[in-house]
């Protein structure tokens, strides 16, 4: 029930924003969002004390399809990451003008809704669904209220290469539900079947499962999309994407493509964790020729997932347990960084860093706080960043050191790229005139720092939790 | 006692904390003893817990807080207490609140001042936790931890981008040791199953587990060692480090955390025995930087310059004794050098306070008289750098000098050559600013004056401290009689691998009169050319032989950097982001989206607008598609 409704709230919201005329819909929407937090927090309590949270109704039982949410910890941190970003987007959103508000803030709650469906989905269909429901808000999200000459390309661009990519993720899928003898979609029947297959097939099942995550994360060189899509979409867009839709793919490798295939992954899997390593260190490359924050920072987040990638595939307790805590830790991040972008851009009218300077000395706070999520970024010790990285480094390694010494080479241009940028917008003499912070952008900045240090020095409860399956 | 260990970096972090959001109500005077106060009780605990250990020796764990559990790899933030720690928390407490209360008025006038020590009250935080952490992964944290304060420190003066170019280097150069070291990490972890000491060597020795992997997990901390300290070929952002106020250069880089690397290496001493090939590289890469230091540094004219690369220097000879074996005396030459070359960076903030900012020697000389107490204390320091007896250098430099003699007698003789330069370029600087005529402007010789107490106390004790700081580890010939022979070592030998030396009393003599007396020659000669003589320095436009200039060019490593690396490094990124990235992989895309646009032109009737329509038909249709299956 507790899982049922955490979906449903989110739901009920959109539909309730969509039908009326007038209101606060931020108001709505960040009512709503404190609900689903108060009920996760809650229900996360209730099940240690043994409610039970899960729930499965069959829904077509001729293909073993039904309705079936968990709640275990990995579901719980999803959850979580999803409602806390959520609570950021519309809250820096709420003093802002966007018009027809009501339908915005509407199609930002019915792509929670989805994302949570496929974060908490126990069966395979119901993920692939709720994975491929979402794009629908987000295409709309971009198409009305993003920006840039060529919207209406890179939208379609972006919503056909991720449909394109997600329709193997189907075939690998039919594939393991084809090879039961009473076919279902349940998690544990999948994951039953895809350890029976060979590991040849079950090279074959991954490579689907992986080309569809690979394009939604993205991991190079599927990722062509993302820049410019980051790019053209609202900022809030942006943030939906990179802080908690992509992980939909990272959390599939955890929660269906480890479980299923990994005798396929260690057999025949290794082109997919070259890719992850070219991955981070290609885009911190390019990275550090941008000239623009707000692509600098996509490209920055192309990287972290590239060594989500690699240390989930190279399958130890830490890689998943790492991927999965810097799955947290990078939707917060993301979150924070755009809301950093934003600001600025906001007061500058555009985001060429090499043409600003001297913030520090207008707004030392913003600076201040802005140093701390760049330190986070280059996965500096103490701070959630590292906790992560560090972990899904030390999988790699017991994979291949040399691949950890390539992967770690984004230690060295992740400083460089980061301090380049932070040091032309934010040190220096030059002075313009720079509009103090709002108190929505203030709060959501200092809550995201709070965060990151409070994880990074004591990462131990949510480590436990998400060891904490079932 | 031990249990108050978690005090210790306690404090300083309260300080930051409390500067940082309360701070600003407070006055300088407030604020600046606040600060120092912290680190002052620090000090006192550390006091504490040295005499414990002083009592006897042993490894002590104080777990605070539960850290990173994931399967296997458990680690805790917890703190060991051995003779090593504790003796390393001793000088950095100790040189550390000497330096925060010489900054009380070193920064007066600074409109940065709360915000300075603040970051030096964190600095001190992380060195802390650097040493005290009981594996390596704290060990990391501090490591990373005081990189950052050196990096918002050296660019303390931020709107000035000279500095934060400064900063920005220092920090990815450490960057590419810190590499090493996180792979070192990971080596280790894989093949031994944990990140913790007492697993790996005080406890257990899991280390060994490394087997054949032993050398290259070796090479690669000692990579991390290298950026943090210096080391070549890392060591060219040390004296770029210099754009930091200058007891940023005293604490930082020269006494605490540039020594860094030769804590991990001493802490490791069990790995580095049994790898010989790592070894001779720690040797060779401390020999090579021992010997290019000293040389840069006899053509520097910049203050602070001389001091940086003097530091390079100093640091080579302790890699060069960890190499050879002699840990204990590394560590032994560590302790020494953070007091005198903390003197030293103290008394030239000093000589540049009174001159007005003025950090050119060519511009100094005959300041003996103005300012009595830095020259006194600075003349002290020198010494002690020359290694004369009875000062701290001598003892320390001398060991590690001997050790070479019984090793290799190449090393020995660059490390002698080292010696000598050093004991020349420190008395050239010493003879050009405080004797002969002054040669600055006359507004600079009206300012002259000699600093505030705050500065100069700091500067007296630290030249007490120069002077008889040698004597916790006197040479066999001497201390054999007195029966306090190698103390430091016996004390050491309770953490890491003790030096062995098989050296007779009259080699030992003999070598410490021949060294002191290429010392004294070096002196002399130096009084020579710019007392006696008073040859007058050359302007930069003036260098003209081919050896000058390459030295005073610091061999040219900075270009070659930026040719080698930096430069390549920004065109691949541009040359892959136009080829690969925009006309590649985004041609490919939307080649193949103009298709499918083709296509939907055909399909145009079925075309209403709606992407919904679309979608749902899609969706249905695979569930169509299953139902088949």
């Amino acid at each position: 029930m507790i899982a049922l409704s955490i979906f449903l709230i989110p739901l009920l919201t959109s539909f309730l924003l969509f039908n009326s005329k007038t209101g606060n819909a931020a108001k709505t929407a960040l009512t709503s969002l404190i609900l689903m937090l108060l009920v996760a927090i809650g229900g996360r309590v209730a099940t240690a004390y043994g409610l039970t949270g899960t729930l499965s109704f069959p829904l077509i039982s001729s293909i073993g399809f039904s309705f079936s949410l968990l709640w275990d910890g990995p579901a719980f941190l999803m959850v979580l990451l999803t409602i806390i970003a959520g609570l950021g987007i519309v809250y820096f959103s709420q003093d802002k003008e966007i018009h027809s508000s009501n339908r915005f803030y509407g199609w930002i709650m019915m792509m929670l809704s989805a994302m949570i469906g496929a974060f908490l989905a126990g069966d395979a269909l119901l993920f692939y669904l709720c994975y491929e429901w979402a794009l629908i808000p987000i295409f709309f999200l971009i198409l009305k209220w993003g920006h840039g000459e060529h919207l209406s390309k890179v939208t379609m661009r972006f919503f056909l290469y991720t449909l394109f990519g997600s329709l193997f993720m189907m075939l690998s899928l039919l594939y393991v539900h084809q090879s039961m003898a009473t076919p279902s979609f349940d998690m544990s029947a999948m994951w039953a079947a895809g350890k029976a297959l060979t590991a040849g097939e079950q090279g074959w099942v991954f490579a689907g499962l992986f080309i569809a995550f690979a394009v939604k994360m993205p991991v190079f060189p599927f990722h062509s999309w993302q820049p410019s899509t980051y790019d053209h979409a609202p900022i809030q867009g942006t943030m939906l994407l990179a802080a908690i839709m992509l992980k939909m793919a990272t959390f599939g490798l955890v929660r269906w493509a480890i479980p299923m295939t990994a005798v396929g992954i260690a057999e025949n899997g290794h082109w997919a964790i070259l890719l992850s390593v070219i991955s981070v260190v290609y885009a911190s490359f390019m990275a550090l020729t941008q000239k623009r924050l707000k692509m600098m920072i996509a490209y920055s987040s192309v990287a972290h997932v590239g060594m989500i990638s690699a240390g989930i595939l190279s399958n130890t307790d830490q890689g998943t347990v790492g991927g999965l805590f810097e799955m947290f830790s990078h939707g917060i991040l993301a979150v924070a960084m755009f809301v950093v972008y934003a600001i600025i851009e906001k007061r500058y009218g555009h985001d060429r860093m090499q043409e600003m300077g001297g913030i520090r000395t207008a707004a030392p706070a913003f600076a201040f706080l802005t140093f701390i999520l760049v330190m986070c970024n280059v996965a500096l010790p103490f701070t959630s960043g590292f906790v992560g990285e560090f972990l899904l480094l030390q999988s790699l390694a017991h994979y291949s050191l040399v691949y950890t010494a390539i992967a770690g080479l984004s230690v060295i241009l992740g400083a460089a790229y980061m301090l380049r940028g932070f040091q032309a917008m934010f040190l220096g003499g030059n002075t313009h005139a720079f509009e103090a912070l709002s108190r929505n952008e203030k709060n959501i900045l200092a809550i995201a720092v709070l965060l990151v240090i409070v994880l990074g020095v004591y990462p131990h409860s949510l480590l436990q939790l998400i060891q904490n399956v079932y | 006692m031990e249990k108050l260990v978690a005090l210790i970096p306690l404090f300083p972090l309260l300080g930051f904390l409390y500067i940082t959001f309360f701070g600003k109500n407070q006055s300088k005077g407030t604020a600046g003893a606040i600060a120092t106060a912290l680190v002052a009780l620090s000090f006192v605990l550390a006091i504490l817990v040295f005499t414990t250990q002083l009592h006897g020796a042993h490894a002590t764990f104080v777990k605070v807080l539960d850290w990173i559990h994931v399967g296997s790899f458990q680690v805790d933030l917890s703190f060991v207490v051995d003779p090593l720690s504790s003796l390393y928390i001793l000088f950095i407490t100790g040189v550390g609140s000497l330096i925060h209360l010489y900054s009380i008025g070193y920064m007066h006038d600074d409109e940065g001042f709360h915000r300075f020590m603040s970051y030096l009250n964190l600095f001190v935080f992380f060195m802390l936790l650097l040493v005290l952490g009981d594996n390596l992964l704290l060990l990391f944290v501090g490591w990373e931890g005081v990189g950052v304060c050196s990096f918002m420190l050296i660019g303390f003066w931020y709107k000035d981008h000279a500095n934060n170019d400064a900063a920005k280097k220092a920090f990815v150069m450490n960057r590419v040791g810190d590499l090493g070291l996180i792979l070192g990490m990971s080596l280790i972890f894989v093949q031994c199953g944990s990140l913790n000491y007492n697993d790996l060597m005080i406890g257990g020795s899991a280390i060994g587990h490394l087997g054949k992997w032993a050398t290259l997990g070796a090479v690669l901390l000692f990579i991390g060692a290298m950026g943090k300290s210096a080391q070549f070929p890392l060591h060219t952002w040390l004296p770029d480090a210099m754009a930091g106020p200058t007891p940023v250069s005293a604490l930082i880089h020269a006494a605490t955390m540039v020594t860094a690397g030769i804590y991990l290496v001493a802490r490791f001493s069990d790995l580095f025995t049994i790898s010989e090939g790592a070894s001779q590289l720690v040797t060779w890469a401390g020999v090579i930087t021992a010997v290019m230091g000293a040389s840069i540094a006899l053509t520097q004219n910049d203050i602070k310059k001389v001091l940086a690369y003097s530091t390079v220097s100093q640091l080579g000879f302790m890699f060069a004794a960890l190499g050879m074996g002699a840990y204990t005396i590394a560590v032994f030459h560590v302790v020494t050098h953070a007091f005198f070359k903390a003197l030293l960076f103290l008394g030239s903030g000093s000589v540049i306070h009174a001159m007005g900012g003025e950090q050119d020697i060519r511009r100094m000389g005959g300041l003996k008289s103005h300012m009595p107490t830095t020259y006194w204390t600075f003349l002290v320091g020198t010494i002690a750098i020359a290694g004369i007896f009875p000062f701290a250098g001598f003892f320390s430099k001398d060991q590690i000098l001997a050790h070479a003699m019984e090793n290799n007698t190449v090393v020995f003789a660059l490390l002698m050559l080292a010696a000598a330069g050093t004991a020349f370029y420190m008395f050239r600087m010493f003879y050009l600013t405080f004797h002969g005529e002054f040669r600055g402007t006359h507004e600079q010789e009206h300012h002259l004056h000699e600093s505030p107490k705050t500065m100069t106390i700091p500067l007296v004790v630290l030249a007490i401290a120069s002077t008889v700081g040698g004597f916790m580890g006197f040479p066999h010939a001497i201390g054999h009689a007195m029966h306090i022979e190698h103390a430091l070592d016996h004390f050491l030998s309770g953490s890491i691998e003790l030096t062995h030396s098989h050296m007779s009393v009259a080699t030992e003599i003999a070598l410490a009169l021949i060294s002191m007396a290429i010392a004294g020659m070096m002196i002399l000669f130096a009084y020579n050319i710019y007392i006696k003589k008073a040859t007058p320095v050359l302007e930069d436009a003036e260098i003209n032989s081919p050896l000058h200039r390459l030295l005073w060019k610091k061999y040219g490593m900075d270009e070659l950097y930026d040719n080698l690396f930096r430069k390549p490094i920004d065109a691949l990124s541009a040359g892959l982001y136009h080829w690969v990235e925009q006309k590649m992989l985004l041609g490919m895309v939307d080649g193949s989206g103009d298709a499918a646009k083709g296509i939907g032109r055909i399909l145009q009737p079925l075309h209403n607008g709606q992407i919904v329509t679309y979608l749902l038909a899609i969706i249905v249709g695979l569930i169509a598609l299953i139902f088949a299956l």
